[in-house]
């Protein structure tokens, strides 16, 4: 007989199993740039910064959204992006961390649809970012624009993009800088939610629509991680108040899990899992607007 | 005196293990599995360190996986394991699958996802021997509702 129950518990059971990790990394104190974070260090936080980690990687994939909307069959629209050349205006490391994580994600859309020219501005705001919260070394500027411009092995450019920013999320972990990376990570997951916002009211594409409202295990995540830093730093603390309201909204999104037994098979050789978990998400067209709009405040808030 | 060269050899036969180690484990590993992973886009990398005698409990990962979506994971093994490494994915305590499968341990497996969520990757040797691995997680595909693989 199959068993139908709330993700939520699922979401909280999965947050429970990350929290009882154990994670072995060689830490060492680096703050750098970074004196306006206002939480200097890891050291203070609710949750362990090795728990924030696995809480929190790989949240946002800009790979797995742009694909998505690509497929969806939209035309590129650079409107709907954060402006390349906007970095000026970021001065707080905060800032500089969040919207590196911004122009993250919108890299990820533009290399997905091949718009070589627009590029290497991301690249260069990016870099600027980068620098400004000490871990501009991970970005290739030079190999990524010439990449770019040679228009030439796109998939490599895509990989390369990608796997910087894998790096740099490593990178500030080991440094017990895992605040920086949260903002980063953050940052990257609202600007893909807010691109796949902009089709979703083109569309009104209903896979796109169930991929916002399984958003929620994610939201539930982020609200966790977010209000660990909220506690002594003012910008966190502010965006920990954007999420609550934003997950009051998701309160109200009900998924569902209709529970399978997954099926290992060889398929020409290769092993193929597959999960057999029918997943049904209810969402109403006024959640989804009220997500739309809150997504959009939030967003103002982190890109203005 | 015996003493002190037996001390010196512990000290050049550690060191000549540590840079082996280096030479096995590091970029070339990602090479390999990078080069495994063929045209499917990437998405993230896992540096793999078992330390002998832990290794039969391994070392955790998670990774946020979405649903209607096609996944691969490519496993590069470094050359002096004496056995491949075994992943086990997770979805909190229910085991979904793992590379061992058959008889045999696979170096690349994939994963067709139903349900977004915080997934655990566990990774482990059976027999509890020092190894080291890099994999890679890439895209293969995202379905419809229509086209999810019934």
């Amino acid at each position: 007989m199959k068993k139908i129950f709330s993700t939520t518990l699922g979401v909280m059971a999965s947050v429970a199993a990350m929290i009882s990790l154990n994670s072995c990394s060689s830490c060492s104190q680096s703050q750098g740039e970074l004196a306006d974070f206002e939480d200097k260090d890891d050291t203070t936080l609710i949750v362990s910064a090795e728990v924030v980690g696995d809480m929190i990687q790989n949240i946002s994939s800009p790979v797995e959204m742009a694909n998505e909307i690509k497929n969806s069959g939209v035309q590129f629209s650079q409107s709907t992006l954060n402006a390349a050349g906007q970095e000026g205006k970021y001065e707080t490391s905060f800032k500089r961390a969040i919207n590196l994580g911004v122009y993250a994600a919108d890299l990820g859309y533009i290399n997905t649809f091949g718009k070589n020219l627009v590029v290497v501005d991301y690249l260069s705001s990016i870099k600027r970012l980068a620098d400004g919260i000490g871990v501009g070394q991970f970005l290739n500027f030079s190999l990524l624009s010439r990449m770019a411009k040679d228009n030439t092995n796109l998939d490599s450019l895509k990989q390369l993009s990608v796997s910087s920013f894998n790096e740099i999320d490593k990178y500030l972990r080991e440094q017990k800088r895992s605040n920086v990376s949260t903002a980063i990570v953050v940052g990257t997951w609202i600007e893909g939610i807010h691109i796949t916002n902009s089709v979703i009211e083109q569309t009104k594409s209903r896979d796109l629509i169930n991929r916002l409202g399984e958003q929620k295990n994610i939201v539930e995540i982020l609200q966790i991680v977010i209000h660990t830093y909220a506690r002594s730093d003012s910008d966190f603390k502010a965006l920990a108040k954007e999420i609550d309201e934003l997950k009051a909204i998701y309160d109200n999104v009900r998924i569902t899990t209709e529970m399978g037994q997954p099926v290992t098979k060889e398929v020409d050789g290769m092993l193929v899992i597959e999960q057999n978990e029918i997943t049904t998400v209810e969402i109403t067209d006024e959640q989804v607007a009220q997500i739309i709009a809150k997504i959009k405040e939030i967003r103002a808030g982190i890109v203005d | 005196m015996k003493h002190i060269i037996l001390a010196l050899l512990a000290i050049v036969s550690l060191m000549t293990c540590t840079t082996n180690a280096s030479a096995q484990c590091g970029d070339e590993l990602m090479k390999q599995a990078l080069g495994a992973m063929g045209n499917y886009q990437y998405i993230k990398d896992f540096d793999i360190k078992l330390a002998a005698g832990t290794s039969t409990t391994g070392t955790k990962f998670s990774v946020v996986l979405n649903s209607r979506t096609h996944y691969q994971i490519n496993i590069a093994n470094g050359s002096t394991n004496a056995e491949k490494v075994v992943i086990q994915i997770f979805d909190g305590d229910k085991l979904i699958g793992t590379n061992f499968a058959n008889g045999k341990t696979f170096e690349a497996f994939q994963f067709i996802c139903s349900k977004t969520g915080a997934y655990k990757l566990q990774v482990s040797c059976s027999g509890g021997s020092e190894a080291c691995a890099r994999a890679v997680l890439s895209l293969v595909k995202q379905y419809s509702e229509a086209e999810m693989p019934k």
